[in-house]
């Protein structure tokens, strides 16, 4: 069985690699291109994300972080994050162990519930499970609303040149080390106990109906049919009472003895455990700067968006736009120059944003024309935002003082297309 | 009445009655039994490889290139295989039923049992491959489009196959089989109904996604439709009854008449 | 002699014809034949049809064992099973006066969900089989066909079959599934083993919060939750098997001919 396996897993990996070697370039996005571009920019903003580290082996511990803002543009037609929201993380099922999870230093084993307009900082600790190359997305599961994703990282996890099986092993309250892998499977009293024993009394018991009699559905159809209802009871023999009564007798032992033994072997017990928990938010780090949407437009045949906004600086140092982010896409006014890139980050437009006033002075109220360009706007199907039934947007600003201190805030409003 | 038809209508009991050609094994059987095991095998072992490779987002180029064709080819194969077979039982059908001999007529039935096998291998098939690949796809995914893989393969093939192979069957036995001839089996016809049904369903399953786009309950209602659709199999029970009652008479009188050429 | 009369008195005769068959050792090896291919052709369908009805209604709770809860799983479960048995049980026990319906399709179940865990749980998305194993039924299936040749009697083995299948699914599936919940210290919160390989095991869009298991603690009965649903499953088991043994007598009757379709 356990050849078998190994061939079969070898053939799926060859064709695999044949596959991927035939791949012009790698899948970039898993699912999250098929939602809408008006969700996407105005549920999450996500940033600062990161994995590390990048290449890893099957054992080592990954740890991914970041940071998210809860919109206050959330769609009232969705259900919201302020009723039950779980910190997960986006990668193809256990291929990855989850070793720890949390949002503002609260783990994240339960779910839990994030105001509107708030940041949270989230930790997620994996460990390599099965050998791959995985595009890692932390993710956020709202309830009734869905998965929203945050940008993928590409994962390299090579294979354990030991060889040996993956463990997974944790101690128990009652103080049994237990491997999770196999916990409960194998021995006398596992599930392959219970359900080969199981199996064999139901085979058994449609061997005695069906393959030791003499005379199966047609003659006892043609007799039934020939007895009529009321003498048709006279097919179940004798034989077949008693067997009936074995097995009847035998399952209610088999039920009870199973039932009685286990309570015995495994004394304490719980329920399956479950609850919301809290998680205290974190206020936006907004600086002094006013800032209030004139208008916005979107232009197809450009792949850009252009808001008009009036900036007032309240504080008392100079101010400068440095990036735009929304859907996950970070465009960023390469003219400023701030802000941390990471290793393996994708959907970045580097030189995305061109904003009309290079420095927003203390005291100085200001109208601002930003234009968000790039090709990522259509590889992303953000175009799609002119079919969309609510057609608004929203996304972070993030902008520096003189010291170089990053503050964010978030904008929006509705968007008007631009066709030609 | 069904049955007295079949009887009166019979009448050659002819020299060419052999009821050791009944033992044969059903070559048909085991040969698409055997393709049918084979194309499932083959489509299982694409989606192992190609699934998680390519298959997780349909706006991609590597899914228009390896998934979308196949979804295609489906639909053709399939449509085609439908079509082709139903014109063709259609339009040489039997016109007269007293010319079926009873041999004739119950190595009919031996035939008809052998389609059903290789469907029930196909279902099988289905049963353990299939169903619960969409399942646990859809719980380690996220859910893009209505073509993710396990969809193409499940929704777009092997359930509409099943009805594929039904109406080209339902004909054929309508127009082959005295006892169905110039009548409708309401089993037979519940049968095929129900599960051609579960095509239109899946409109309803998917505008419910487009609510609930991405809870992965998979007890949902609205996969309900499918549940109540399956509960067309109840009707193989009926279906089987007027199998009995025809095979029952074609057999008892086969082989009362292959023993009295024996005494003669 | 009218027309209906003559059909019957052929009818008859051909009846007569298919008892003397039964006697016939060429006709019965055909019998016997039509035997092993209904077999093949019927319990396949069967595995389809729960198939695709369980995992769409109680599916969740079986694929894996930290939805495995004491108040929803052990209802939902045997509902959906006595519903398809019920309809089935009829028709083969009325026809053919085979108790082995809920036998069929509890083992059935069981051997097509192992080898659809294996395939697609463990081989396809990597789960470890100690996490997604399927429950059994098939012991309930045995007490539910047994009462039924034992009483001969559908509504007899509906009172006491139907209710031992609803009742039973707990103690039945306690025997290997104790261990998934002996307790845990995690991050300083206690949890089950159960919850946490759901935890620890990723279900990417399958969230904690999606599961369908006790919530609340109860505010009485002292907090014995198992016998409490096992009772209401136990009269939930008699009264859907009763209603879809009654829609099966309706299909069952349905063994007709068209002239067309209207």
């Amino acid at each position: 069985m356990k050849r078998m396996l190994c061939g079969k897993v070898g053939v799926n990996s060859l064709l695999a690699s044949i596959v991927l070697l035939l791949l012009a370039g790698d899948a970039l996005a898993h699912g999250e291109r098929a939602q809408l571009a008006s969700m996407r920019m105005r549920t999450v903003h996500w940033f600062d994300t990161q994995v590390t580290p990048l290449n890893v082996k099957v054992g080592d511990v990954v740890t991914v972080t970041g940071k998210f803002v809860t919109s206050v543009w959330w769609p009232k037609h969705m259900p919201s994050i302020e009723e039950t929201v779980y910190l997960n993380i986006g990668v193809p099922g256990p291929t990855f162990l989850r070793l720890h999870s949390e949002v503002n230093g609260v783990p994240m084993m339960r779910s839990t519930a994030f105001p509107l307009g708030k940041v949270y900082e989230y930790t997620t600790v994996l460990r390599a499970r099965i050998a791959g190359r995985y595009h890692v997305h932390p993710l956020l599961n709202v309830m009734d609303a869905g998965s929203l994703v945050a940008k993928g990282t590409w994962l390299e996890v090579a294979d354990n040149e030991s060889g040996e099986p993956f463990v997974n092993e944790v101690t128990t309250l009652p103080g049994d080390t237990i491997d999770l892998e196999t916990y409960g499977l194998h021995g006398v009293g596992g599930v392959y106990f219970w359900h080969v024993l199981w199996i064999m009394m139901g085979v058994g018991y449609l061997v005695y109906w069906l393959a030791t009699k003499k005379e199966l559905f047609i003659p006892r159809f043609i007799r039934i049919r020939e007895m009529g209802d009321d003498r048709a009871n006279e097919l179940l023999t004798k034989r077949d009472f008693i067997a009936s009564s074995i097995f009847f007798t035998l399952t209610l032992a088999l039920i009870l003895g199973g039932y009685l033994w286990a309570e015995n072997k495994y004394p304490i017990t719980i329920p399956l455990q479950t609850g919301l928990v809290d998680v205290e938010p974190i206020e936006i780090p907004s600086g002094d700067l006013e800032v209030v949407v004139d208008h916005a437009t979107y232009e197809l045949a450009g792949r850009s968006l252009t808001m008009r906004v009036n900036m007032t600086n309240h504080g008392d140092s100079p101010i400068r736009i440095g990036e735009f982010l929304t859907a996950n896409i970070r465009f960023v006014n390469a003219e400023v120059n701030e802000g941390e890139f990471y290793e393996g980050e994708e959907m970045v437009s580097m030189d995305g944003l061109t904003v009309s006033v290079d420095y927003i002075s203390p005291g100085q109220s200001v109208d601002v024309e930003l234009v968000a360009s790039d090709a990522l706007w259509e590889k992303f199907r953000m175009t799609g935002l002119i079919h969309d039934p609510d057609s608004r947007f929203a996304g972070l600003i993030f902008y520096y003082d003189d010291a170089g201190t990053r503050y964010y805030q978030e904008v929006g409003g509705s968007v008007l297309p631009e066709f030609f | 009445m069904a049955q007295t038809i079949a009887q009166t209508t019979t009448q050659e009991a002819g020299a060419d009655s052999k009821v050791a050609g009944h033992f044969k094994r059903n070559r048909f059987a085991y040969t698409a039994g055997a393709f049918a095991i084979a194309v499932g095998a083959a489509l299982r072992i694409y989606l192992d490889t190609m699934g998680f490779s390519v298959g997780t987002d349909y706006y991609s180029e590597e899914f228009q290139t390896y998934w979308m064709p196949l979804l295609y080819g489906e639909i053709i194969f399939m449509g085609a295989f439908t079509v082709i077979l139903s014109v063709y039982f259609w339009m040489t059908r039997e016109m007269d039923a007293s010319k079926i001999s009873k041999e004739l007529e119950l190595s009919r039935y031996w035939k008809l049992l052998g389609v059903f096998t290789v469907m029930g291998v196909w279902a099988g098939a289905i049963a353990s491959n299939a169903v619960e690949s969409d399942a646990a796809w859809h719980q380690v995914t996220i859910r893009d489009t209505d073509f993710t893989p396990t969809h193409i393969i499940i929704f777009y093939f092997a359930l509409p196959f099943l009805t594929a192979m039904l109406i080209p069957t339902f004909i054929w036995t309508h127009t082959r089989l005295p006892a169905y001839m110039n009548k409708i089996s309401l089993p037979f016809l519940a049968v095929v109904v129900g599960i051609l049904m579960i095509m239109p369903n899946y409109g309803f399953n998917e505008w419910g996604h487009t609510f609930f786009y991405a809870e992965e309950l998979f007890a949902a209602p609205i996969h309900w439709g499918f549940v109540f659709l399956g509960w067309s199999l109840f009707f193989l029970v009926p279906l089987a009854v007027q199998l009995f009652t025809n095979m029952a008479r074609l057999i008892a009188e086969t082989t009362a008449e292959e023993g009295d050429h024996q005494s003669v | 002699m009218s027309e209906v009369q003559a059909i019957t008195e052929k009818e008859a005769k051909a009846r007569a014809l298919d008892i003397k068959s039964l006697d016939n050792p060429k006709a019965m090896k055909l019998y016997r034949r039509f035997d092993g291919i209904l077999i093949l052709v019927l319990f396949a369908f069967i595995t389809l049809g729960i198939q695709i009805q369980f995992t769409l209604t109680a599916g969740d709770w079986d694929y894996w064992i930290d939805w495995r809860d004491r108040r929803w799983w052990p209802l939902v479960s045997p509902f959906t099973l006595l519903l398809f048995i019920g309809a089935f049980t009829y028709g083969i026990w009325t026809r053919l006066r085979l108790p082995i319906i809920a036998t069929a399709v509890t083992t059935l179940l069981c051997l097509v969900s192992w080898l659809s865990r294996y395939l697609n749980f463990y081989e396809f998305t990597h789960f470890p089989m100690s996490f997604t194993f399927p429950s059994t039924y098939i012991g309930l299936g045995i007490l539910l066909d047994c009462t039924l040749a034992m009483t001969r009697s559908l509504v007899v083995s509906a009172m006491i079959g139907g209710g031992l299948f609803g009742a039973l699914v707990y103690p039945l599936n306690w025997s290997f599934m104790a261990p998934y919940k002996v307790p845990v210290e995690f991050n300083g919160t206690l949890m089950s083993v159960a919850d946490l390989m759901g935890y620890e095991y990723i279900r990417t869009t399958t969230p904690e919060y999606l599961r369908i298991i006790e919530e609340s603690t109860l505010r009485t009965f002292g907090g014995s939750v198992t016998p409490l649903t096992a009772v209401f499953a136990g009269l939930c088991g008699i009264v859907i098997y009763a209603i879809f043994l009654y829609v099966g007598s309706w299909i069952n009757g349905l063994d007709k001919y068209a002239k067309r379709i209207v």
